[in-house]
């Protein structure tokens, strides 16, 4: 655990690391598309322009509502879907070549660097054209990058590389992508279908050598699986299960390359707040000996913040700069919540908990439970004493008494006898 | 309300559909009774119910199989457009074949392997067509009229792929079925959930708002609980969540749950775990 705080909210807050090039990286059971529009909406808060690439679906209507944001329309139109040409009906593939038609990445690169280049003079004309670094942040998110995949891989990185580089090192430009790393479909269509490692594997490995952070995201049922201690039962887990896909909260792993050389990792919780809809971190400690995910502790090392609201007195070792440290993480929003919001995240561990019919005792029914005397537990007592129990006949408790019958031949030789050993 | 109320009530669909422009994903595992398309005949009644219109595309069976089905069901009555897929699997079919069926059994639209355009063109149309009654009905002052859109129910679109389709063509497909339909239509897409069809399911639970797994019951068979179905939101929900936000929450919110349902002759029965009339 980062006791200055965890490295992601610093990330998403645009605080302290520089990192042009972010990639959220999901998988079926967990998409990242809840913490991706968080995100965006975090960098509209910090008054940041935002150029969304658009390939399969528009951002959430809030977001194209904002007056920072900029669209660069790449989905097909029902115009290019219907004048599509049509291909023999003999051919083995039946789609129509219009429809997998390669993406024009020289014109979209281009389209892409003059929003980032419009942007970033309007936020020097807006400030005044003073001196220093007086450009507006700029975000530059796209929705997901599988189409630009399939369409050439390698001009698909090339565009990333090339666009990460337009970006700079200021801590306020970033580029997002949102990556599904379990897509198995075959990426660049010119390729021959070959057997042999998963083209998905050799993208996201090429994806995670080029981006700045990698945030994976999981479903919280996963939290469990990463403690210490923790073994399958053997049996195949479902496709999707009741909790996944959440769009509320989620766990993620973040894999952190600073400028400096050093890579981080950590491990925390994310909530989307539903009045604000900004994403909220908390840590989650997966180290050997800990049984549950804990809390972090704040800088200023005193007691969990109280909730949001509560009349309740500061606590005495607060100074002043503990208090501007917290003042600034407030900005953010991303409070340290009270360990019963933590609670309500975690996942329930009582599987009786969600039925529609009610499995838990009573007290009268534990006590009857408890007071049940096992017909055999006097002997077994007994046996394990040595002593014969209270009800025997002159037996040793625990023996096994059987009657030979007339055709049982009891031999009380060893069988073993004829070993050589 | 559909014709499974049990089902509507407990997802909190009013109409017994999902929201307009919405992608749902039904998933079977096995065959027999863990058949997802037994919500079929559901959402065509309810689309029939609401005053949609509603047009039923197969991959894998004749329209007499699901008018047979409807018909004992007593869902006879419900009206929907049939687009038969089934031909894309027969190469060198004559044409003019299918006019010697009688015209009650008649498909409304026949997809061929490679005229996938002319198929768009009719899906456009018959867009526009729902479109323009849903202004007409609007103008006159109909008010139980729906603001239009047109249910698509896609059965058996793994077919492709087990025809030799690469994946991304058979999700671009849906692709552009969702957006002829617009911001108004509902898509319902079926498929067989196995180790053949899982890399296509994946691709299209990305695109889905909605997600039904129909499943073989953990613990085993029952005479008497035909399998279990797991609803739970698809990874295009949020989006919709923030819709429902931004206008103020219409209050209805989806909730993920499981069932357990059983399949007899002329209906089907969702219930809560537990709560079939056996153990009652």
């Amino acid at each position: 655990m980062n006791a200055t705080g965890l490295s992601i909210r610093r990330l998403a807050a645009y605080q302290q690391y520089t990192a042009p090039l972010v990639i959220l990286s999901e998988t079926v059971r967990q998409t990242a598309l809840p913490l991706q529009e968080a995100m965006v909406r975090e960098s509209l808060a910090r008054g940041m322009y935002v150029i969304a690439v658009c390939l399969e679906g528009l951002p959430s209507s809030d977001i194209r509502a904002s007056p920072l944001f900029r669209l660069i329309d790449q989905r097909p139109t029902v115009e290019s879907i219907l004048s599509v040409q049509e291909s023999s009906p003999s051919s083995s593939s039946y789609l129509l070549p219009g429809l997998l038609k390669r993406t024009d990445f020289a014109r979209l690169q281009s389209e892409i660097e003059d929003h980032i280049r419009r942007a970033q003079e309007g936020g020097v004309a807006a400030n005044g054209g003073g001196g220093g670094d007086s450009r507006t942040g700029v975000l530059v998110f796209v929705d997901s990058i599988d189409r630009l995949l399939r369409s050439s891989r390698v001009s698909t990185l090339a565009l990333l590389r090339s666009i990460r580089g337009s970006m700079g090192n200021s801590i306020k430009s970033r580029l997002l992508i949102r990556f599904s790393c379990d897509a198995p479909v075959r990426y660049d269509s010119s390729q021959s279908k070959s057997a042999g490692v998963a083209d998905s594997l050799y993208t996201a490995n090429a994806l995670c050598d080029l981006a700045d952070a990698v945030v994976d995201v999981h479903p919280l049922d996963d939290l469990k699986t990463w403690m210490p201690g923790w073994y399958s039962d053997g049996n195949q887990p479902p496709f999707i299960s009741l909790r996944d896909n959440d769009p509320r909260r989620g766990l993620v792993r973040l894999e952190h390359k600073r400028q400096s050389g050093k890579i981080g990792f950590e491990v925390a919780t994310f909530e989307i707040d539903p009045q604000t809809r900004l994403p909220k971190f908390l840590a989650v400690d997966v180290s050997a000996g800990s049984q549950l995910p804990q809390h972090v502790v704040p800088a200023s090392g005193s007691a969990l913040a109280p909730q949001a609201g509560a009349s309740s007195a500061p606590p005495q070792a607060n100074t002043a700069a503990t208090a501007a440290a917290a003042a600034a993480a407030n900005t953010f929003n991303s409070t340290v919540v009270s360990q019963a919001q933590h609670a309500s995240l975690q996942p329930s561990l009582d599987p009786a908990a969600n039925l529609s019919f009610n499995l838990n005792l009573t007290d009268r029914q534990r006590r009857d439970k408890a007071s049940v005397e096992m017909p055999y537990m006097d002997a077994q007592m007994a046996s394990a004493s040595g002593e014969p129990p209270s009800d025997s006949a002159g037996t040793v408790a625990g023996d096994i008494l059987y009657q030979l019958d007339d055709e049982d031949d009891w031999d009380e030789d060893d069988p073993d006898d004829d070993l050589e050993i | 309300m559909g014709s499974y109320k049990t089902l509507s009530s407990s997802l909190n669909w009013p109409s017994g559909l999902g929201d307009q422009g919405t992608v749902t994903l039904v998933t079977s595992v096995g065959l027999g009774a863990n058949d997802g398309t037994v919500l079929i005949p559901h959402f065509l009644t309810s689309a029939h119910e609401q005053k949609l219109p509603a047009i039923l595309v197969s991959f894998t069976q004749t329209y007499n199989h699901y008018l047979h089905i409807m018909r004992k069901m007593g869902m006879a009555k419900t009206k929907f457009k049939f687009v038969n897929a089934l031909a894309t699997t027969m190469v060198g079919q004559k044409e003019g074949g299918l006019e010697s069926l009688p015209l009650v059994t008649r498909p409304d639209y026949t997809l061929r392997r490679g005229e996938w355009s002319g198929f768009f063109q009719w899906l456009s149309d018959q867009t526009t067509i729902a479109a323009t009654a849903t202004a007409t009905g609007a103008a006159a002052g109909a008010a139980e009229v729906e603001q239009g859109g047109v249910v698509l129910v896609v059965d058996g679109l793994c077919s492709l792929v087990d025809l030799g389709m690469d994946i991304s063509e058979a999700v671009w497909f849906m692709d552009c079925c969702r957006r002829i339909l617009g911001s108004k239509g509902r898509i319902v897409v079926g498929v067989l959930l196995d180790e053949f069809t899982e890399d296509l399911v994946r691709e299209l639970v990305r695109k889905s708002h909605y997600y039904f797994g129909f499943t073989a019951l953990v613990s085993g068979s029952s005479r008497d609980i035909s399998g279990q179905v797991t609803v739970v939101p698809g990874q295009l929900y949020c989006q919709l969540q923030n819709l429902h936000n931004n206008s103020g929450g219409s209050g209805r919110e989806f909730k993920p749950l499981v069932l357990h349902y059983c399949v007899s002759d002329t209906n089907v029965q969702f219930f809560s775990p537990g709560q079939s009339h056996i153990v009652l």
